[in-house]
């Protein structure tokens, strides 16, 4: 049972696995593994964006058990904690989807012991890392300072969680890192867990089977840039001049001492509007982009490659839209990306449209009475689960594909205002007549009913979802027709 | 035969045909016709209603205010037969006529309910229609 081990390392490593849970979600095929185990890796625990991530995986984890193992349609994907993967329940590490820093909450110089330093020790400290660097507490993650990242994160290889995950990692399993390279946090943990985990004097236990293990990595160039502060305003905030400057020293130190990578991925965007610049905590929770998404997919497609395809040299890849515009539709992805997400997100986005807007209406329908579904939708925790998932105002799809669409370069291909089925692609509207009406609540009910009628599963919410699938899959073939 | 069951279904509730000097009409021919043609429409009114709208167009009629729709649709068919047959075979009409016709219309209450469950489950958008029971998943 083939693992598939991500390691989303700071605050856009959380975002990007955001965007792989939507598409999940959405039923896009993760080929050659059973698995995947995210690991977000972010000293910050009050991170905004890291928590939003983590609670979108735990309800995604909650309808994935509850429809069970399937090989394709929605939430098909199994997703498990770290801890989960002994599956004995033997681990001793916390049942978490996020790395435990165990409550870092002193200043870098603390933790590094500065004051009980010799004099020339701390002179060399004092060349390598500034004031700021020193004094920032560690629990606000690494303020885009890799310097002090490279540090406190070297030390989690000796973590009980990293010895946890050597120990269960098997020969097949894949690791796929995901990380910003103008960051702290990313910057610094990408190539420091690299390095370690193929390092072939390891401490780690099971060095052989990570040593050979084919290991993807996204790395995220600057796409967005932070609000600066006025001059003279003494404030706390991450200085995004430096992005550009700090991508260029990594990608300098990346192609003389990054080895051991099979695929690597790079995606980048020139930056839009400024975003709030909030160094930490809570408040950094910035809005999806569309860079995220497609970062998400470097993971779909380094999957889709077999061990014998990435075992040759190293093979870098760089993502382009086939044209520079500024409201993204799926016609302006590459045909490959477009066959692999497009069918599944317009069935999706229906689902979601239909499920929230029209489904209390069918309590009186066949697919809806047969499995007495308006009291399983009352009784039954999963289905809030579900509701959850699609529309809370955090981390559900609904604020994901408003955020897509708020940026200056917007994922526009699927239109959560609009009401009509017909319209919501951006692409491909159906042409409707006096006979002929498309997609619309009449049609949506009568496909539900005619898959509900071959779905032998008595369970609600798995017959519900089932039809859903079948449904949107006959709406989109027959009546959108695309292709 | 079938006049002896129609006659018997009918006199059971309502007794003896008036006026007395038209029994052997309604028993001869008023009853029978009455009865087959409740049957056979009751019969077409629930599989044009579970087969045709609610399996080969799927109009949307599958809820249970059009099944109700029907019904009534149904009954009121069930009101007219009996006057027109009265009416078409010269009878005079009575009192006897109305009831008949009221009772007509309660067999065809039960008969639409008892064809509906017998024959819903091979609808597509109505099997759950006037409700689930008998039909599972």
């Amino acid at each position: 049972m083939a693992k598939l081990f991500v390691f989303g390392i700071g605050g856009t490593g959380s975002r990007v696995i955001r965007s792989l849970v939507m598409l999940m979600a959405a039923g896009v095929r993760i080929q050659n593994c059973d698995k995947i185990v995210p690991i977000i890796i972010d000293p910050d625990t009050q991170n905004g964006d890291m928590n939003r991530t983590v609670e979108l995986l735990k309800t995604y984890k909650h309808i994935h058990d509850a429809l069970g193992r399937r090989e394709e349609g929605f939430f098909h994907t199994d997703i498990s904690t770290l801890s989960s993967i002994a599956g004995d329940g033997t681990s001793k590490i916390r049942d978490s989807f996020v790395y435990d820093f165990g409550g870092i909450n002193k200043p870098f110089k603390d933790h590094v012991g500065y004051n009980q330093l010799d004099i020339e020790s701390q002179s060399l400290i004092d060349l390598l890392f500034t004031p700021e660097n020193l004094n920032n507490s560690l629990d606000v993650g690494f303020r885009g300072s890799p310097n002090v990242g490279s540090v406190v994160l070297n030390e989690i290889i000796d973590s009980p969680e990293m010895r946890f995950f050597a120990s269960n990692f098997q020969a097949g399993d894949r690791i796929f890192f995901v990380s910003s390279i103008f960051g702290g946090t990313g910057a610094a943990g990408f190539p420091l867990l690299l390095k370690n985990f193929k390092d072939t004097r390891t401490s780690l236990p099971n060095a052989a089977s990570l040593n050979a293990a084919l290991t993807g990595a996204m790395v995220v160039l600057p796409y967005f840039s932070l609000e600066q502060p006025a001059a003279g305003v003494e404030a706390d905030f991450i200085d995004s001049n430096t992005f550009t400057t700090k991508a260029k020293d990594a990608l300098s130190y990346y192609q003389h001492h990054l080895n051991g990578v099979n695929a690597v991925y790079y995606m980048g965007d020139t930056p839009d509007k400024p975003m709030e610049n909030n160094p930490g905590r809570a408040s950094q929770k910035n809005d999806a982009h569309l860079v995220e998404l497609l970062s998400a997919l470097a993971i779909v497609d380094f999957m889709d490659y077999s061990d014998n395809e990435l075992s040759g040299n190293e093979v870098y890849h760089e993502y382009g839209l086939r044209e520079d515009v500024s409201n993204v539709q799926f016609s302006h992805l590459d045909s490959e990306t477009r066959d692999r997400i497009a069918k599944q997100l317009i069935r999706f986005h229906y689902f979601e449209r239909y499920y929230t807007t029209h489904l209390p209406a069918d309590s009186q329908a066949a697919y809806a009475k047969g499995v007495d579904l308006t009291s399983a939708i009352r009784n039954e925790p999963v289905f809030k689960e579900l509701n959850k998932f699609l529309t809370n105002p955090e981390f559900g799809y609904q604020s994901w594909l408003r955020e897509l669409n708020s940026k200056e370069r917007t994922f526009d291909a699927l239109n959560l205002n609009e009401s009509d089925f017909n319209r919501m692609v951006s692409d491909k509207h159906i042409e409707t007549g006096f006979l002929n009406k498309g997609i619309h609540q009449g049609s949506f009910v009568k496909e539900l009913n005619r898959a509900s009628e071959s779905i032998s599963d008595r369970n609600a919410f798995k017959a519900t979802i089932k039809a859903f699938e079948t449904a949107t899959g006959t709406l989109v073939e027959e009546k959108l027709k695309y292709s | 035969m079938i006049q002896q069951f129609f006659s018997g279904l009918y006199e059971f509730v309502l007794g003896r045909p008036m006026p007395a000097n038209f029994t052997n009409d309604y028993r001869e021919v008023v009853f029978p016709n009455t009865g087959l043609m409740l049957f056979i429409i009751s019969l077409a009114m629930v599989l044009v209603y579970y087969y045709v709208l609610n399996r080969m167009m799927s109009t949307g009629l599958y809820k249970p205010r059009h099944w109700v729709i029907f019904l009534v649709l149904n009954a009121i068919i069930a009101f007219i037969i009996p006057i027109a047959q009265v009416n078409g075979n010269e009878i005079e009409t009575h009192s006897y006529t109305y009831m008949f016709a009221f009772v007509n219309v309660v067999y065809s209450l039960i008969l639409f309910f008892v064809f509906s469950l017998l024959l819903k489950r091979g609808s597509v958008q109505a099997w759950t229609t006037p409700m689930k029971w008998p039909n599972k998943k």
